[in-house]
């Protein structure tokens, strides 16, 4: 390949820059997952030092038969099969909320143990297919 | 090197092949918007909201896709000064625009029914947002700037530097614990979405990027003139 | 029968203004863009005629 001298200098330079911009990004990118976190786990709240006084989101499944609903107050428990933490929440609840499927729970921690809810979001998850399908999985898992 | 992406194979490829790109996009989208709204089945969750992902996920595909092109023509342009590049992606980078913003409109649509909300933070969304502003920003340097060397050498650095967000879009379902569910189709194992609901996907894929590469190819010819009509 | 194809199990609403927005913002674009062609057209030969110098445009020039 023929490239001309001065491109043959623009690629050196551009090189360089680029090898020195993706260890600052790299840098950037780490503190920013230390710091911005869209929701923490069950295992992560409990390694947290303190409770947070701040507005955070929890995400995990909804646990199976945890689901209560005592007039307009639902309580139930998100759980990451290792740690559970209890959630109250008064409101309506989305369509695809369900136990034994993924939310996110958007409040505040009295405790470790307690989430106060005022938001909730059903999470999706990667897997689509009819519900015929979707049966025959299920069946296939009782068996 | 560059010998195959001169100006003119381009133009005259324009001239003769748009008819028949047409004739296939047509096609296409009518048996792609047949599956996809009426012959594909209901997703077991998401019931027929299922039918949105096959306007959102192409049109996702292709706003990446777009800029990728876009990155990679303004890296060959600064550094080899093949000024055609800079034309290419000058004429594809509106079409990356329209796909990006059908991306987030539909996507929100999606979520309501679905997360129960329109819009949150999480990594997908914002960098998916940050994409967005990256095309309005590329497409209006070219307008506002009147120089065209300067416009070439300012819309240059903004698509190279704008590269940096392609991967953390794509991984930022993987990265960061995220609202937006992770990917389903991925290069190292099979896809999760059962084969009925991957056809319309595909189909509908493939003809939004005839579609887009007719719209590039019409606004490639226009900016060649262009070009040339300024120089005189 | 149509009624029931339209309202799409109840998400109808978001469906249809999902296909809408996407069918009109590309119509657009396309049209948009034959019209940018079509105003310019009558330049068509100011490219046709020059072969010759359209390397101007693909050479590589080496300032800088």
């Amino acid at each position: 390949m023929m490239f001309s001298k001065s491109a043959k200098n623009r690629l050196k330079f551009f090189i360089l820059l680029l090898i020195s911009a993706s260890i600052i990004i790299f840098f950037i990118y780490n503190n920013l997952k230390k710091n911005t976190v869209y929701f923490y786990a069950p295992q992560e709240i409990k390694n947290l030092s303190g409770v947070p006084a701040n507005k955070v989101r929890l995400g995990g499944l909804v646990k199976e038969g945890s689901l209560k609903k005592n007039n307009n107050t639902y309580i139930f428990v998100i759980t990451d099969l290792k740690n559970e933490i209890l959630v109250e929440y008064n409101g309506l609840l989305p369509n695809l909320f369900a136990e034994g499927k993924s939310a996110v729970v958007e409040g505040f921690l009295r405790d470790k143990k307690y989430f106060i809810a005022s938001t909730i979001l059903a999470k999706h998850d990667e897997n689509y297919m009819p519900p015929e399908v979707a049966n025959a999985l299920k069946q296939k898992k009782s068996k | 090197m560059f010998g195959i992406f001169k100006p003119r194979t381009f133009f005259n490829l324009a001239s003769t092949s748009i008819f028949w790109l047409k004739i296939i996009f047509i096609f296409s989208i009518i048996i792609g918007l047949g599956l996809a709204l009426v012959f594909s089945p209901i997703d077991y969750l998401q019931k027929d909201t299922v039918r949105i992902m096959y306007v959102h996920v192409p049109s996702s595909w292709i706003s990446l896709l777009i800029f990728l092109i876009i990155g990679i023509c303004s890296f060959i342009s600064l550094i080899f000064r093949v000024k055609v590049f800079s034309v290419y992606a000058k004429s594809v980078a509106p079409i990356g625009l329209v796909f990006s913003l059908i991306s987030v409109v539909t996507g929100s649509l999606w979520g309501f029914p679905t997360w129960g909300t329109f819009w949150s933070w999480d990594g997908r969304l914002t960098s998916m947002f940050i994409l967005v502003l990256t095309y309005i920003l590329y497409v209006l340097l070219w307008s506002f700037i009147k120089d065209y060397n300067s416009a070439e050498k300012i819309t240059n650095i903004v698509g190279v530097v704008g590269l940096i967000n392609i991967p953390i879009i794509k991984f930022s379902v993987a990265w960061w614990n995220s609202l937006h569910q992770p990917s389903s189709i991925t290069l190292t194992a099979a896809p999760t979405i059962h084969s009925s609901m991957l056809a319309p996907l595909l189909i509908m894929f493939f003809s939004f990027s005839i579609l887009s590469l007719i719209i590039f190819l019409i606004r490639y010819k226009y900016e060649i003139i262009n070009f040339r009509v300024n120089k005189k | 029968m149509i009624s029931e194809f339209l309202n799409m199990g109840g998400y109808g609403l978001y469906i249809w203004l999902s296909y809408v927005f996407a069918a009109l913002s590309l119509v657009s674009l396309y049209y948009s863009s034959v019209k940018k062609l079509a105003s310019i057209k009558s330049a068509e030969h100011l490219y046709q005629t020059e072969k010759n110098e359209e390397a101007s445009i693909s050479v590589q020039a080496n300032r800088f």
